[in-house]
């Protein structure tokens, strides 16, 4: 350990030792990198990629759950395309995945920035608002539940003996309003992962870079939009490429609050794809529903993807 | 001491009323609405039955509170198994998903080779891949190499989503870091691999250790792999135990549910609250130490 | 307390059936396999069924059965939907269980992955007085016994006699007309009915199909292929249901399977469709809680109004799934034996509170039913059950619009304004066809 140098490497060491062809071979930029993905690339192979063909075959074929099923090329897809209800449930995905991730990325940078101040009860306050993130997304789902029941709603309770509202709002009820409530408690579960993970990039700034802005007359804004934003940017992307994935296939919140109704008014696609797949025994046809928000996200993926990279630290 | 705001940057202000503008009212806001479902399941788990129903009294109190929710959580389920099985499976395949996931994710954010950008494509795509469409062929797989109903499913199959979360999260914190500390130990004689294990990593412990609370989330959390690769009641984890025995088709047992979402939350909370405490206040020292 | 005192008087039963009963029929002698079944294991799926002593007596006879035969079982429970859900996934992998609690559906949705008991099937009916139709219709596929029947929760009106009093109506209505007035008149009174339009997945279905067929509306004919949901029935039918949704607790578009029990426990409905489980619920906290006693000494339970085409009714049906995968078929077919046997099933009935109800004909007359007055109505109406996709046969079409929740999105479309009746009717009809052409092809 830290005996030797790569002959390629423009700067060695002063120290004059034998080297192995062994550690040579650690030591090269190019196998050292692949040594370290291979663990990862394997167990993906193997775990991953594997069922994961087996479900892109399930896609082209006429399979259920009790039935192999024949080839039937793209038929699913076509199938989907011409389905109202599918056609409803990809604008709710994409709504759905709008919104809450709007959210998330506001209050989340927000918190982020609170939580990096310092102040009385700072670290009772991190460990409350971690709480949305850690409880188990089902059981944290069915207090939401409750708290928007037609009949029982707590919120409404409030609404109304404060005089702000004379009935409240029907949560759950209205197909518009459901979906923003469905999309809400998705919120309410990301926001301290983004929080906490932007905090994690700003605690990272070193100091003496405010100390240098501060010394150039640099406000606060000004300094949060040419120091800490672009220094906290791969990790902001970062979080946020993760909440968009996570929105976008989230099935728990929608599964626990509606099961997609009223009048598949929240409905989103992974929650189609199970009624589908699993309730009705499709498994073709689910298996297509969930390959259709491959593409979206690639193409997303891919572009932000290009933007970490060249955000990257010199 | 960690806030990046110079003291003189007040001075012309009210400190006080800017102070409850600017963080006491917004820090308000957050909690009401991060926090507040607790409050109300915490209302829920101590009200008696005779109380939940009843709409002549407000429902944001408990007028005779009770703790048979928690007692019956404790004696008629197996809350404290169903614990113990999420401790372990989340502990274990949290630190497979580190191990895998953490040097991944400084070969993608540091290293030149050929293929890493499509390498790193590859193992983003497979986060990408819905768990609704995958766990059919996975319960196969599971069965396939004889891992089909048992715990230790959980253990081998919760690190296929954790471990691309991680090398991600990882490359984007690895870049965050200037890479010139590691540059000057390879001058000083470091290996590539001596200068990740011994200047990059410790540099990145705040991103290992968010990685790994939010891998341990995740794994805590699982819903469908836990209930599909697991049959024996004894072998259930905390989202999949509550929601069995404590739903029937038209009955939820709220108090229980209740007492059950804040027991499966609190103390994690708390030990969570004692990592970020640490890469909190402990990191930016740590970087200008160097 | 009632429920101590079944308990006692089960004891009783089982002491003398057993003695009188048992050397007669094969199915009450467990011992035959007895050898083989030695070392074999068995792990069965159930749900919690909502009476916890029918749970229990499921995991006594398994526990009996294991020490008799030498085999070792396993009880494993997941609630409603999980059990679908891990059903789902035994049949997909193969994997995970030997037997399950199913619903209707499962039959024929499955039936290529399931072994055919019609022997045994046959041998209950002979025991029993025969099968029902409703079980026929629901475990049988191409003649064949695929499952074997539990049981149906029979689904009625409970109402709240002072509440319709005091609205002026003494008995529930008869008719889809009365029911209608009486919703306007309690409405008035601030004590307004409500059953769910939301998806909910076994009220959604109880609620909303006998309304469907008492107007003469049908999903499919005959044949079970051909959509026939366009017609001047299933109009009627929606049109009825829009003008009284006007007079309905507000948020029944939202309600799931707890939201109608719930409301109806906190007196904010007046009446409500569902299984006997308010009241069961509502019997068992009334020597502690003053206002579930009030509940119980003010409500009752009402069969389904008549409609132009007559009175119909829906209810939710367990069955046994003997999975093809199992590879200890003996040990499935002994544990079916000994839940049939004349030494178990009665006596599971009786402490069932009329909750589920096996479809045995030979049951009415047996002493398997509740001493509470107020649960009387649900011997009777255990003879009504009609599946969905009835009309037609019960079909894999069938299942997956209800999985869909296509008629109850048809009537809530209609009745929230989204669409006319008309429109409504024409967007079902569209489902309808596509999940059939999506079917026709296997």
């Amino acid at each position: 350990m830290g005996s030797s140098t790569t002959a390629g490497a423009p700067d060695r060491s002063t120290r004059t030792v034998r080297r192995s062809r062994l550690s040579d071979l650690v030591d090269s930029e190019r196998s050292l990198g692949y040594l370290l993905v291979a663990p990862v690339v394997l167990l993906l192979l193997v775990l991953v990629a594997y069922p994961f063909s087996v479900a892109i075959g399930y896609a082209l074929s006429d399979r259920t759950l009790a039935d192999p099923g024949v080839f039937v090329g793209l038929e699913n897809f076509v199938l989907l395309w011409e389905s109202s209800i599918y056609r409803q449930t990809l604008r709710n995905t994409f709504i759905f995945t709008a919104g809450s991730v709007a959210i998330r990325l506001v209050l989340g940078v927000g918190l982020a920035l609170l939580l990096n101040e310092s102040f009385r009860f700072r670290r009772a306050v991190r460990a409350a608002i971690l709480l949305p993130w850690i409880v188990p997304t089902v059981l944290g789902t069915m207090a939401w539940l409750w708290m928007f029941n037609p009949n029982f709603s707590v919120l409404n309770y409030i609404l109304v003996q404060s005089g702000l509202m004379e009935h409240g709002f029907n949560w759950l009820t209205d197909p518009d309003l459901a979906l923003f409530s469905v999309l809400l408690v998705n919120a309410w579960r990301g926001v301290p992962f983004m929080a906490i993970t932007v905090l994690a990039g700003l605690q990272a700034i070193p100091h003496d870079l405010y100390d240098a802005s501060a010394i150039d007359g640099a406000g606060k804004f000004q300094r949060f939009r040419y120091v800490t934003l672009p220094l906290v940017m791969p990790v902001l992307l970062t979080a946020l490429v993760l909440s968009i994935i996570w929105t976008f296939s989230d099935f728990g919140i929608v599964y626990g609050l509606t099961k997609g109704g009223p009048m598949n008014a929240t409905h989103v696609l992974a929650t189609l794809s199970y009624q589908t797949g699993l309730a009705s025994g499709n498994i073709g046809e689910g298996a297509a529903i969930s390959l259709t928000m491959l593409p979206v996200l690639l193409v997303l993926i891919i572009w932000q993807l290009r933007r970490i990279r060249r955000s990257t630290v010199a | 001491m960690s806030a990046p705001l110079a003291p003189g940057a007040y001075r012309s202000h009210n400190p006080r009323l800017e102070r409850a503008l600017f963080v006491w009212a917004p820090l308000a806001f957050f909690l009401i609405f991060l926090v507040g479902p607790f409050y109300w399941m915490l209302i829920t788990a101590l009200k008696p039955d005779s109380e939940l129903y009843d709409g002549s009294k407000s429902p944001l109190y408990v007028a005779a509170p009770t703790l048979d929710h928690f007692i019956y959580l404790f004696e008629k389920t197996d809350f404290v198994t169903w614990v113990a099985n999420t401790m372990m499976v989340a502990t274990l395949s949290t630190a497979i998903a580190l191990i895998m996931g953490v040097p991944a994710g400084y070969a993608l954010a540091r290293l030149r080779f050929r293929g890493s950008e499509f390498v790193g494509t590859a193992i983003f795509v497979t986060y990408l891949v819905p768990t609704t469409l995958l766990f059919i062929p996975m319960v196969e797989v599971m069965a396939s190499i004889g891992m089909d109903d048992t715990i230790w499913a959980l253990v081998i199959v919760y690190p296929t989503f954790l471990v691309p979360f991680v090398t991600w999260l990882m490359s984007g914190y690895f870049r965050t870091i200037p890479s010139d500390l590691e540059d000057c130990a390879r001058i000083d004689g470091l290996t590539r691999l001596g200068a990740m294990l011994r200047i990059a990593l410790p540099l990145a412990r705040p991103g290992i250790l968010s990685a790994g609370i939010f891998s341990f989330t995740l794994s805590w959390n699982e819903f469908i792999y836990a209930l599909t690769l697991v049959t024996a009641s004894a072998e259930r984890t905390i989202p999949v135990g509550v929601i069995v025995q404590l739903t029937r088709a038209d009955f939820y047992f709220w108090g229980p549910l209740m007492a059950g979402a804040l027991l499966g939350s609190v103390p994690v909370a708390l030990v969570y609250s004692f990592f970020v405490d640490q890469y909190a206040s402990g990191l930016t020292a740590g970087a200008v130490k160097g | 307390m009632t429920q101590d005192r079944s308990q006692a008087h089960v004891s009783r039963r089982k002491l003398l059936a057993g003695a009188a009963a048992a050397p007669a029929l094969s199915l009450a002698t467990p011992s035959i396999a007895q050898g083989t079944l030695k070392g074999t294991k068995l792990t069965i799926l159930a749900g919690q069924w909502y009476v916890p002593q029918t749970n229990t007596l499921l995991d006594q006879l398994a526990a009996d059965l294991a020490r008799d035969s030498g085999m070792e079982i396993r009880v494993e429970r997941f609630a409603g939907d999980e059990l679908m859900t891990k059903t789902a996934s035994v049949i997909g992998t193969g994997r995970g269980a030997d037997l399950a609690v199913g619903v209707e559906f499962d039959t024929y949705v499955y039936a290529a992955k399931l072994n055919d008991v019609t022997d045994l099937a046959d041998e209950v009916g002979k025991n029993y007085g025969g099968w029902m139709d409703a079980a026929k219709a629901a475990s049988m596929v191409g003649g064949r016994w695929k499952s074997l029947p539990i049981g149906q929760a029979p689904a009625a009106w409970n109402w709240r006699t002072d509440m319709f009093r005091a609205a002026g109506v003494d008995k529930f209505p008869d008719t889809f007309a009365g029911l209608l007035d009486a919703a306007k008149k309690l409405h008035a009174k601030g004590t307004p009915i409500g059953m769910t339009l939301g998806h909910a997945s076994g009220d959604g279905r109880s609620t909303n199909y006998p309304v469907l067929w008492a107007f003469g509306g049908k999903e499919f004919e005959a044949d079970g292929r051909t959509v026939a949901i366009n017609s001047p029935g299933t109009l009627a039918a929606v049109e009825w249901y829009k003008e009284i949704y006007q007079y309905f607790i507000p948020g029944t578009t939202a309600w799931l399977d707890p939201d109608n029990n719930q409301a109806f426990l906190a007196s904010k409905v007046s009446a409500t469709v569902n299984v006997n489980t308010i009241y069961l619920a509502s019997r068992a906290a009334a020597a502690t809680d003053a206002a579930r006693k009030n509940i119980v000494d003010n409500m009752d339970h009402a069969n389904w109004p008549s409609g132009p085409a007559g009175r119909f009714a829906n209810y939710n049906i367990n069955v046994w799934l003997p999975f093809a995968s199992s590879p200890n078929k003996a040990g499935q077919r002994e544990f079916l034996k000994a839940w049939y046997s004349r030494t178990f099933l009665p006596k599971w009935t009786k402490v069932g509170q009329s909750y589920f109800i096996p479809q045995l004909a030979g049951f009415d007359s047996e002493d398997v039913w509740p001493e509470d007055p107020k649960l009387k109505i649900f011997r009777d109406l255990n003879k009504i059950n009609r599946l969905p996709g009835y009309g037609g046969p019960p079909t894999p079409v069938a299942a997956e619009a209800v999985n869909k929740y296509i008629l109850v999105d048809m009537f809530a479309k209609a009745c929230t304004g989204q669409l006319t009746p008309r429109d409504a009717v024409a967007w079902a009809e569209k489902e309808y066809q596509q999940i059939a052409r999506r079917r026709s092809r296997t």
